[in-house]
Order: structure tokens, then sequence, then C-alpha cells
């Protein structure tokens, strides 16, 4: 298999703060990677290293093979139109309704309004939401609304790699498992390539073919849904397992004093 | 810490913020002519920085007007003098420095502040990032549309502040201070050159451009939540009054 993704030996920090000290990770073309870890480890800062949002203090990032970490203007704006993002906080353009909003990306190649319209409402049923939200604001929606209407602006352009930052917090448990479904149908019917944040550990066992677990900046665990849980790690045990005690708390605590 | 630390440390922090402007500068002025343009964007900013200034640089300017003729006629001697030079020295003074600089000072306020505003809850809450991810570039979607605007619209405000001026000297002048309303007028009018006019027309499209760099620049500089929303729509308004004063004596002693 291909890698799509592939990062090398990333570092980054802020003001002296070291996030990412080292990381490696690839992605294959056409599966889906979930990476786990907690609050704060830089999950979403690794993220945007990727999307060349923010620039690695060093280390490389590889697309399709090519080093994308020092790109002129022109070609990462290029480069982008193979992405598709999801934020962690929606990040929808509230000057804009939702259709706008989902549209964005088709209104930039010049589509009519009409067009635009009805693709934003065939998205915005895809990601479960009827299509009179299509009219709305998005200061006039649920929080988990308004992620799944940041969803479907993601995938509107049906891109190559499609980037979930924790796609299914604040959803109710069936509108979770539909996202899930979403998840795995562009995999399969579209290829996509996905990279998924997620603490939601049922979503992330259905749908990732490769998990990988974030702690102290660095990948300290990578494998199948199988192999993650069947670890020996203790860290990993523990995270996966959400239980109060283990090595990771034990660590705070020796921190702390 | 000694005088030498904080000359030292205040000297690095300015040439810090002159060169982030400057580059600030000159990445706006390659976008600006670089396809596509945004026409729609600036049409629509046109209306909210141009159209939607008009009350308050309309009412600014009539009062101005007044409160001109009212001082300046207290100042003169005799009636006689008063009433051949009146309109002139009003007429001047708007044209030439108030209309163009209090205009610019209102529209900073209103204008500056909104667009710091606007681009630093965008910056904070990540819809700047969403845009580069959506394959556009935000310099050019959010910022060069704001900055044309302001150009555009500076001028076009100060010529209605203009007349509106010379309008509020006039009507204090004749209604309120009894002068001749067809001396007042031909006075007026026989002190105007073209100079004087072009000086505050030239004037407007620098301040309009200081309002629209200095509010896109803060708000896009913007970090650090609501908070750094409050601090760059406060500094932006600062920064673009400040520069207004001080090109508004450059200009002037330039045209001199
Ligand atoms: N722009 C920034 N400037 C300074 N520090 C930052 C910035 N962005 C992130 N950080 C810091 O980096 C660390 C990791 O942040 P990040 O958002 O990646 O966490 P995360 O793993 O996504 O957590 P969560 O699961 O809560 O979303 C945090 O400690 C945060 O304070
Ligand atoms: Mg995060």
């Amino acid at each position: 298999m291909v890698n799509k993704i592939e990062v090398i030996d990333v570092h980054k920090s802020f003001n002296g703060k070291t996030i990412l000290s080292g990381i490696n990770m690839q992605v294959e073309k056409g599966t889906s990677k979930v990476i786990i870890g907690g609050s704060g480890s830089g999950k979403s800062v690794l993220l945007k290293c990727i999307l060349g949002l923010l620039e690695p203090d060093s280390g490389k990032i590889l697309i399709d093979g090519k080093d994308v970490t020092h790109l002129k203007e022109k070609d990462r704006y290029q480069l982008m139109h193979q992405f598709g993002m999801l934020f962690q906080n929606s990040a929808l353009f509230d000057s804009m309704s939702i259709w706008q909003n989902i549209g964005f990306g088709l209104t930039q190649q010049g589509k009519s309004p009409s067009y635009v319209k009805s693709v934003a409402i065939e998205k915005l049923a895809l990601v479960g939401l009827a299509s009179d939200i299509a009219y709305l604001k998005p200061s006039e929606l649920s929080g988990g609304m308004r992620k799944r209407a940041a969803l479907a602006r993601a995938i509107c352009l049906e891109p190559e790699i499609i980037f979930y930052d924790e796609p299914t917090t604040g959803l109710d448990p069936i509108t979770s498992d539909i996202i899930n479904d979403l998840i795995i149908k562009l995999k399969n019917e579209l290829g996509v390539t996905s990279v998924i944040i997620t603490h939601d550990m049922h979503s992330a066992y259905k749908i990732a073919d490769s998990m990988t677990m974030l702690y102290k900046g660095k990948m300290i665990a990578t494998g199948t849904v199988k192999e993650i849980q069947n670890t020996d790690n203790p860290y990993v045990e523990q995270f996966i397992h959400g239980k109060a005690e283990g090595p990771i708390t034990q660590e705070i605590q020796d921190h702390i004093q | 810490m000694n005088i030498v630390g904080i000359i030292g440390k205040v000297t690095i922090k300015a040439t810090a913020e002159a060169g982030s402007l400057a580059l600030f500068f000159i990445t706006i002025w390659q976008q600006m002519f670089k396809f596509p343009i945004y026409f729609r964007l600036i049409i629509k900013q046109c209306e909210q920085i141009g159209f939607n200034s008009l009350p308050i640089v309309l009412l600014t300017a009539f009062f101005t007007g007044g409160v001109l003729a009212l001082q300046t006629y207290s100042g003169f001697d005799n009636a006689e003098v008063a009433s051949s030079q009146l309109g002139s020295v009003v007429a001047l003074s708007i044209l030439r420095e108030l209309g163009p600089v209090l205009s610019s000072l209102m529209v900073a306020g209103r204008v500056g502040a909104a667009i710091a505003a606007e681009l630093g809850t965008m910056k904070v809450t990540e819809q700047v990032d969403a845009l580069i991810t959506l394959a556009t570039n935000p310099i050019k979607y959010l910022i060069v549309p704001r900055v044309i605007a302001c150009m555009l619209m500076m001028p076009l405000l100060v010529i209605v502040a203009n007349i509106i001026g010379i309008g509020g000297g006039y009507v204090v002048a004749t209604d309120i201070l009894g002068l001749n309303p067809h001396t007042y007028m031909d006075t007026s009018f026989a002190a105007i050159e073209f100079n004087d006019i072009a000086l505050g027309i030239i004037k407007a499209v620098v301040f309009g451009f200081i309002i629209g760099f200095m509010g896109c620049y803060h708000g896009y500089k913007t970090s650090g939540g609501a908070e750094g929303v409050g601090r760059a729509t406060t500094v932006a308004v600062v920064y673009a009054s400040v520069s207004i004063l001080i090109s508004d004596y450059f200009i002037t002693a330039w045209f001199i």
C-alpha cells in the first residue's frame, strides 16, 4: 500500500512549551487513521501542522510522497483542494447562512447560487440534517447541528483527504453512529483517506483501520483496532478503558508533588 | 529595571512592530492586483463602510462648520471684516483640514473598530483557518476588499462632509450671526481653489487606507479569545487615529 500522508519526526513548540516532540505517522491511501490521546496532548496541533496551518519547527510532512512543509503560497492553496477539514469548534463562517457555508468551495469555483444551494441541501441530508436549516445562520443552530453542518462543508468538494477533529463530540448516540457510517461510506465509496481525532472509543473502534496514541509529544502506540485493544502498553490500556487509576494519572500526581 | 534596559526593550518592540506592519503592507499590496478580484465583496464593504457611515459623518461635519463660524466670528475685531472674511476662513478650514481629518477620525472609530472586531473574532474562532482549508486566501478574501472599500469610500464621505460642513457654517453665519447670505457665499467661493479641494481628497484616500489597514492588521493578528478581540479593537482605533493625525501633518507640509 502507498502512504498518502507521512509525518516524519515533526517537532512543534509554543513559546518554549514543547507540544510535539518527534511525531512519526503514516496513513495509507484510502484508509482511516484514528488518533487518540489526552486533552491538550497536541492532537489538533498535529492536524494543523499536516494541513499547513501551523509550520512545524522541524521535521517533514509528505503528501503523496512530496514534502509539503515549505510550499510556496500558490502551491499551498492548490494542495488545499485535496483537503477537507472539520474543525473541533466547527469554525463556520458566522456572516453566512448554512448553505453558503457548506457550498463555499463551490461558490469560489463560480457555481451558480441555485446549484450551490441544491448541493448544500444534499450534503445536509448526508449528515442527518433537514433542508430547512440551510437558510439559518450558524448562531441559530445547536452545537451538534453546527458540528454536522461543518462536516457537510468539509466533505462538500469530495476531497481526497478528510481530517475530522472530534466529529462525534457533542452528538447523541444515534447521530454519532450516522456520522460513523458516513465516514466509513466516504472511505469505501470515494476512497477517501481519513484522519480522525476522537475521544469516543466506540466510534474509534468502528471507523479505524489503524489507531495511534499521542502521549507527551510522541506516538506511543500504533496498530490495528485489535492490536490496540489487546495492547500490553499500560498507558494505552489505561486510556482506552478510561480508568482513573494507572500510569498516566500516576505521572500527573508525581508531577504535582 | 534600569533605564537602558527599558529603552532597549521598547526599541526592539517598536522595530519588530514596524517590521511586521511593513510586511503586512507588502502582503496586501501583492494580493491587491492578483486575480481573482472579489468585486461583490468590495461593493458589500463599500456599503458598510461608506454608506452606513454617512449619518455620523454628516452630523459631525454640520456642527464642525457651525462651531467654526461661531468661534471665528467672535475672534474678529469688527463685524465688517467678519462679514467679508468669515466665509473664506470657514470654507478653507473645512476643505483643507477639518473635513478630511474629523470625518476620518469618526470613521476610524466606527469602521476601524468594526473591521478589527470582525476579523479578530474570525481569527480566534478559526474561521480564518477554515477559509484557508477551503483554498481561499484570507488576505485576498477578507482584507483586500476592506482596504479598497475604505480607500474608495473615504474621499466620497469627505466630499459630502465638506459640503455639509460649509453648509453648517453658512447656517450659523446667516441665521444666528445675521451675516448677509450673498456676501457670505460669494466670499466663500471666491477663496476656494482647486488645490484646496484636491488636498482634502488626497488626504481622504490616505486616511481611508490607514483606517482599513490598521483595522485589518490588528484584527488579523488577534490572538487570545474575547480579550484579544477587545484589545485588537482598541489598538486598531488608537493606531489609526494617531497615524491619521501624523500623516495629516506630513501631507500638509509636503503640499504647501
Ligand atoms: N496557537 C497556539 N498558541 C499557543 N499554544 C497553543 C496554540 N495552539 C495550541 N496550543 C497548546 O498546545 C497544546 C495542545 O493543544 P491541542 O489543541 O492540540 O490539544 P488537543 O490534543 O487537540 O486537545 P483536545 O482533545 O482537548 O482538543 C495545548 O496545551 C495548547 O495550550
Ligand atoms: Mg483538539
